[in-house]
């Protein structure tokens, strides 16, 4: 039931606009209207807080079907009660920043983004750069942020910072930034090959002053956010390369099934037919280790290489089902009038993103010579 | 001022249903089921009686088999306060189904039953109607504006030719159309909530009703296919054509 | 064995949906009765008298029948039923939301809309919007029918010599009363007994746009319908929309513009004997079922097919 009123939702009311949100640039803030008005904003957040306190994997079906209407609303659904930030302020955050921050989040008034990739440490979290200095009852922030998706619309942001200046993790905790704090700006539009409506900027700390209690995540203290995030590696990052992989197929089979070439129904000819099947397979395959993966999440049994196997292949069984989406609407499937190039693009940076898909083969690599993994 | 609503498990509004190859019916195995489109209007009208304050209970009722409560659990979902099953896995015809809404209607005591004007599987067009010839109430088809005041129910029905508007008396059997209103959606902390809402089990025998079909189905087939035609190169091409090889004008 | 057609009318005059229930009613068998229900519709029951194969109508007249409310007609057709074997009434909204009242008064199960009569107790009609024809037979005493016009040939409105019986009717049940009515306006021919129709869709893009579709119309004789998309963008009143859910249309020819051919618009109109479609489209389902298809711009194209008919 939850995944037919989502897809209800979403079909009508996002799925129209994302053409254009993804031409204009434009992040669809309307659309997260609609997810607060129908109870979709606050899905992680505590019942306590005012949210519906849902596991992971009614969040990954959530976030599968947004992302099958409009990818870059999934992107912007994470900067509510179903992403990231709001799941680790539950998690490890002080009651004061609970109450502070949670119940705006549940009612899709607050916006929040999270922040960890930098110009020098992508994947390379130990390598964070960014400083905040202890100042009596106030930390000094400096340094700057990158790709930082939601930015643009942000009220709030989880920003990973060094707090010690011991190297290294060990040295890099997370503090809670609201924007408009002086000190604090948020750079310009980044314009990447896909997700365009995102509002994806960098930001720029210089003296920017924050009160200590805002510190969420003490120095050392990042494994929490590590398991947080490997749920999120389920939920957020893989589910939308579902949604969109499964739009691409579900549009490229109406598109074949009409489209006549040579006096047939492209459908008709066993070439293309088996190029659809293939896509299938692939898509289903990746469906099953991806819902497999999130329901060991949701019974607290996830391993990170369940999390990394599922990343990887979802992440580009998208890619190649998006791009033989293409293949099979010819010409058409180049063309900006229909969604499959926006599809193709779309994907692409979940491969980079949360990890580049050869960090994950590292650690599955690493698990697997450490004896953790049984064939 | 209780409401009652029936619903009725349906293929999906977006399937395309394809005719068994043996004749015997249409395929529903691995199909998409959801509420009948009609009944979601009747669920929605329901609920809004209910926030204007007219109402004060949403019942839904549905009959069938065991996986009609899905269908129940999602009118709930919507915002109905409880529903009501009446299981059999017999095949229910429309007379059927009235004397069975007939009995519950007895023993809930509604003053309005909303009723969707048709379901879309086998477009009787006829539960409505026959629930207000059994109960003796009055009736109001195809609505597409409701209004209850002063123990009447206004209505506006779509007929041939424009609308028509009738004033009966309460209880009523009011039937709806496509405009009356557009459902809300299903909201996910109704969803939660819906889990634990009553949702109570009949059945024909327990109701004593005879629910055996009265219509044999002999066969169903597939309509003959139109063949597409020729595209024509302009207008004055149209128009010779439809003079001189259709002959319709 | 007698049949009973429970006439649709307008007090002067009978409605070419009766003569087509008639036809239906002929394809049974047996001596067929109209009966012509309603205030100061003595016009109507002498125009039923002419209806070829017709031998009685019953004329029941009386203010409570005035305005054809269910509850008083139903106990009409009730008190009448029990002499005959059929009973049968056109599927127009008056025949759907009087006779499954009847029919569950009687303890019979209606057979709504049926297309085609196999036996006198075996008929064809439409299930899922048209997509699969059942065929059912039905074991009940007082077989109780809709007529989906558009399956039957209307049978001649003349040359027929019935006698009227007059009938009493039922005192009125108090249930319901009659408030008014809002008749759609239109100098053109009725949409569902229209011989040409002429549509417009979503592509039209605006009500303002349908006015380029009256001088067709217009010059045709056409009377005018819309798809609901349409309709529901607020283009058009919604008592034109031609489709699963509003009217069932089978003209003798049907031009549907802007049009891109939706199931649920198939679904009213795919019986019409000729389909044009005009759509700049050239991929939109409607040109699967059209006869003729004119691919471009509708603003021009409609101008230029007035201009040849002015021809």
């Amino acid at each position: 039931m939850i995944r037919d009123s989502i897809r209800k939702i979403a079909q009508e009311h996002f799925k129209p606009g994302a053409a254009a949100a993804d031409r204009e640039y434009r992040p669809p803030v309307e659309n997260i209207k609609v997810l607060a008005d129908n109870g979709f904003a606050g899905v992680a957040i505590p019942e306590e807080y005012g949210g519906l306190g849902l596991g992971v994997f009614e969040l990954m079906l959530i976030m599968e079907e947004v992302s099958r209407a409009c990818a870059n609303t999934a992107m912007l659904m994470g900067g509510t009660g179903g992403g990231p930030t709001p799941r680790v302020i539950a998690a490890v955050g002080t009651d004061a920043l609970k109450k502070k921050f949670l119940p705006k989040m549940a009612k899709g008034e607050l916006f929040a983004a999270w922040s960890m990739s930098e110009p020098n440490a992508g994947s390379d979290v130990g390598n964070v750069q960014t400083k905040a200095i202890r100042d009596g009852n106030e930390y000094v922030i400096n340094g700057s942020k990158m790709w930082c998706s939601g930015a643009q619309l942000a009220d709030v942001f989880l920003v990973l910072v060094r707090l010690d200046p011991t190297p290294g993790m060990k040295g890099v905790g997370a503090i809670m930034i609201e924007r408009g704090t002086p000190g604090f700006e948020v750079g310009k539009h980044l314009d990447l090959i896909g997700l365009h409506a995102t509002g994806m900027a960098p930001l720029y700390f210089e003296d920017c002053r924050v009160p200590a209690e805002n510190v969420i995540i003490p120095a050392g203290g990042m494994r929490k956010l590590f398991e947080i995030l490997d749920d999120d590696r389920v939920v957020g990052n893989p589910s939308i390369c579902l949604g969109v992989a499964s739009a691409a197929l579900e549009d490229a089979l109406a598109y074949t099934r009409e489209r006549k070439q040579f006096g047939r129904a492209l459908t008709e000819f066993q070439g293309l037919q088996w190029k659809l099947a293939d896509m299938a397979i692939d898509l289903e395959a990746g469906r099953t280790l991806l819902y497999a993966a999130a329901r060991k999440a949701a019974a607290g049994q996830l391993t990170p290489m369940d999390a990394s196997v599922a990343k990887v292949y979802v992440n580009e069984m998208s890619q190649r089902v998006t791009n033989s989406a293409i293949q099979v609407c010819g010409a058409y499937g180049l063309s900006n009038e229909f969604p499959f190039e926006r599809y193709y693009r779309d994907v692409r940076g979940f491969a980079i993103g949360y990890g580049t898909t050869e960090i994950h083969r590292n650690s599955i690599a690493r698990e697997m010579i450490l004896g953790n993994y049984k064939p | 001022m209780k409401a009652l609503v029936s619903i009725k498990r349906v293929v999906d509004y977006n399937v395309k249903v394809r005719v068994k190859s043996d004749g015997t019916g249409v395929e529903t195995a691995n199909v998409k089921m959801s509420m009948n489109p009609f009944d979601e209007i009747a669920v929605e009208e329901a609920l809004r009686l209910r926030e204007a304050g007219t109402v004060t209970e949403v019942v839904a009722v549905s009959c069938g088999p065991l996986a009609c409560q899905e269908t129940l659990r999602t009118a709930l979902a919507l915002g109905a306060d409880r529903a009501i099953l009446v299981q059999t896995d017999e095949e229910l015809q429309p007379l059927a189904v009235s004397k069975l809404l007939k009995a519950v209607a007895d023993k809930e005591a509604p003053q309005i039953f909303i009723v969707g004007k048709q379901a879309i599987d086998d477009d009787s067009n006829q539960t409505g109607q026959m629930l207000a010839a059994l109960t003796g109430w009055s009736q109001a088809t195809f609505a597409s504006k409701l209004k209850i005041a002063d123990g009447k129910a206004e209505v506006t029905r779509e007929v041939d030719g424009g609308l028509a508007t009738i004033r009966i008396s309460l209880p009523a059997i009011i039937t709806t159309d496509l405009r009356l209103n557009e459902p809300r959606y299903v909201t996910l902390p109704n969803i939660m909530k819906a889990k634990k809402k009553p949702l109570d089990t009949l059945t024909p025998e327990a109701l004593g009703v005879d629910v055996k079909p009265r219509l044999k189905t002999l066969k169903v087939v597939e309509p003959s296919k139109r063949k597409a035609g020729a595209k024509v190169a302009d207008a004055a091409a149209l128009v010779d054509k439809l003079r001189n090889e259709a002959k319709v004008i | 064995m007698a049949l009973l057609v429970i006439a649709e009318h307008d007090g002067a005059g009978i409605k070419q949906a009766t003569l087509c229930t008639v036809a239906a009613a002929a394809k049974i068998g047996g001596e067929i009765h109209v009966l012509v229900a309603g205030h100061n519709a003595a016009g109507a029951a002498q125009a039923a008298t002419r209806i070829a194969g017709v031998s009685k109508v019953l004329h029941a007249d009386a203010p409570q029948l005035g305005e054809f409310l269910a509850e008083n007609v139903a106990a009409l057709i009730v008190g009448l039923a029990k002499s005959y074997s059929h009973v049968l009434a056109p599927a127009t909204s008056n025949g759907k939301d009087v006779m499954p009242r009847a029919a569950a008064l009687l303890d019979s199960q209606q057979i709504s809309e049926i297309v085609s009569v196999e036996s006198p107790d075996t008929f064809v009609r439409p299930i899922y919007a048209g997509n699969a024809l059942a065929t059912v037979q039905s074991s009940d005493a007082i077989k109780v029918i809709t007529v989906r016009t558009t399956g039957f040939d209307a049978v001649s409105a003349e040359g027929g010599s019935a006698v009227i019986e007059s009938v009493v009717a039922p005192a009125d049940s108090g249930l319901s009363t009659f408030v008014g009515r809002e008749v759609s306006k239109s100098e053109r021919p009725e949409l569902t007994s229209a011989r040409i129709v002429v549509s417009g869709g979503r592509g039209m893009g605006s009500g303002e746009a349908f006015k380029l579709l009256e001088p067709l119309a217009d010059k045709l004789g056409a009377a005018m319908g819309a798809s609901r998309a349409a309709v529901d963008a607020g283009y058009v009143p919604n008592d034109w929309q031609v489709g699963q859910t509003g009217k069932i249309v089978a003209p003798d020819l049907y031009i549907a513009i802007g049009i891109s051919g939706a199931i649920q618009h198939l679904a009213g109109m795919k019986d019409s004997k000729v389909i044009v479609a005009i759509n700049k489209d050239e991929e939109a389902p409607i040109f699967q079922v059209a006869d003729y298809g004119l691919v471009g711009d509708l603003f021009q194209l409609v101008p230029q097919v007035v201009e040849e008919l002015n021809k």
